[in-house]
């Protein structure tokens, strides 16, 4: 093969590694779609419906002052160490913010046990790579995961942390 | 990567080494994109399989930061902790397709957005792992040999002989695809203004 030969394969096969080279985060698995996809539409719908609906109502308790006592929202410095959601209790743990990406949305109750006070119908997703009996991250809370009591939530370093993860995920 | 680069990368990686949690961040955040699409194209870009190896890897990199011994070599570092694991996973990859139904192998669409040859990619995919990770280190990454061999840990020999089978074998793919492309039909005449 020719200097000029090699030079021209490199030149191609560099084009074209870096046409397929796509985003510099690992994608996100989505979850795949089952079951009819009409009915999983409408009960999206319904449920959306309801969702708007109770927002309004505590929005005119709130107004009227009789929801006093009842947390509104979770404030972005208020300090979350606890989270329960699917019959599991997890512990907040901080690690590094590039260590896990966030995943899929996850539906269903989460509450959320901020310095106290528990905060209902929390927004939850799962992390990519691990399973949501292992871990859950709020989307928006860069550099803190939700780890299942029970399961690597009392190892020491961040690193240790991130290592029990790892490990764990990988057990059966 | 030009001097400046690494040497910024090492001074990050001597304050992760340290316990600095925002250095480490940093650092994990500069070479993420190099980790990530180094291992992608070794596996195979458009599987999940090569985007749970990123993930993995970039977790390999954190698990062993505290312990890096030299942090003025941590882009070779850590893109040796990522190209092997990469090369397990395409190994592991390789001998499940052959028992996996084709349905299953093409879960996430890959696509080259300027139309690349596919023809190019599938004979780069066809490659041995090793040898895959030859070429993106060398042509992708721009990776000395020198700087290959290390982070393959194999010898300069291996890396020259590895990267002249490779494009042996992918200038195949390449006159398969100028063949295809002299053989297509002349293109008809496009519309002329009528009245």
């Amino acid at each position: 093969m020719t200097d000029q030969a090699e030079q021209r394969v490199d030149d191609e096969v560099g084009r074209m590694l870096r046409a397929f080279e796509g985003p510099a985060d690992p994608r996100p698995r989505q979850r795949r779609r089952r079951g009819k996809e009409r009915v999983r539409r409408a009960l999206l719908g319904v449920t959306a419906a309801a969702v708007a609906v109770s927002a309004v109502g505590v929005s005119a308790l709130l107004l009227d002052g009789k929801g006093e006592g009842r947390p509104a929202a979770v404030s972005g410095t208020q300090s979350c160490t606890e989270l329960r959601a699917g019959g599991r209790r997890y512990v907040a743990r901080r690690v590094p913010a590039s260590a896990f990406a966030v995943g899929v949305p996850l539906r269903g109750r989460a509450v959320l046990v901020c310095g106290g006070t528990r905060v209902p119908d929390a927004d939850v997703a799962r992390v990519v790579g691990l399973g949501p009996a292992l871990a859950l991250v709020r989307p928006g809370e860069r550099g803190l995961v939700y780890v299942a009591v029970g399961r690597c939530h009392d190892a020491a370093a961040e690193t240790e942390l991130v290592a029990c993860l790892h490990k764990e995920r990988s057990a059966p | 990567m030009n001097e400046s680069e690494h040497s910024a990368l090492a001074h990050l990686a001597e304050r992760a080494v340290g316990g600095d949690r925002q250095a480490l961040d940093q650092l994990l955040r500069e070479l993420r994109p190099r980790i990530v699409r180094t291992v992608r194209l070794v596996v195979g870009a458009g599987s999940w399989a090569a985007e749970d190896a990123a993930q993995e890897a970039m977790i390999d990199v954190l698990r062993g930061i505290r312990g890096l011994r030299n942090p003025a070599a941590v882009h070779g570092w850590a893109l040796r902790l990522a190209t092997t694991r990469a090369i397990k996973v395409a190994r592991r990859e390789r001998i499940l397709s052959l028992v996996r139904p084709l349905s299953e192998q093409a879960d996430l669409a890959a696509t080259a957005p300027d139309g690349s040859s596919v023809e190019l990619k599938r004979a780069f995919d066809e490659l041995p792992p090793r040898m895959r990770a030859v070429a993106v280190l060398r042509l992708y990454t721009g990776l000395s040999e020198h700087e290959t061999a290390t982070a393959l840990d194999c010898s300069v020999g291996t890396v020259k002989s590895q990267l002249h089978d490779a494009r042996l074998r992918l200038a195949k793919a390449l006159r398969g695809d100028d063949q295809a492309q002299s053989s297509l039909p002349p293109q008809l005449p496009g519309p002329v203004g009528g009245k």
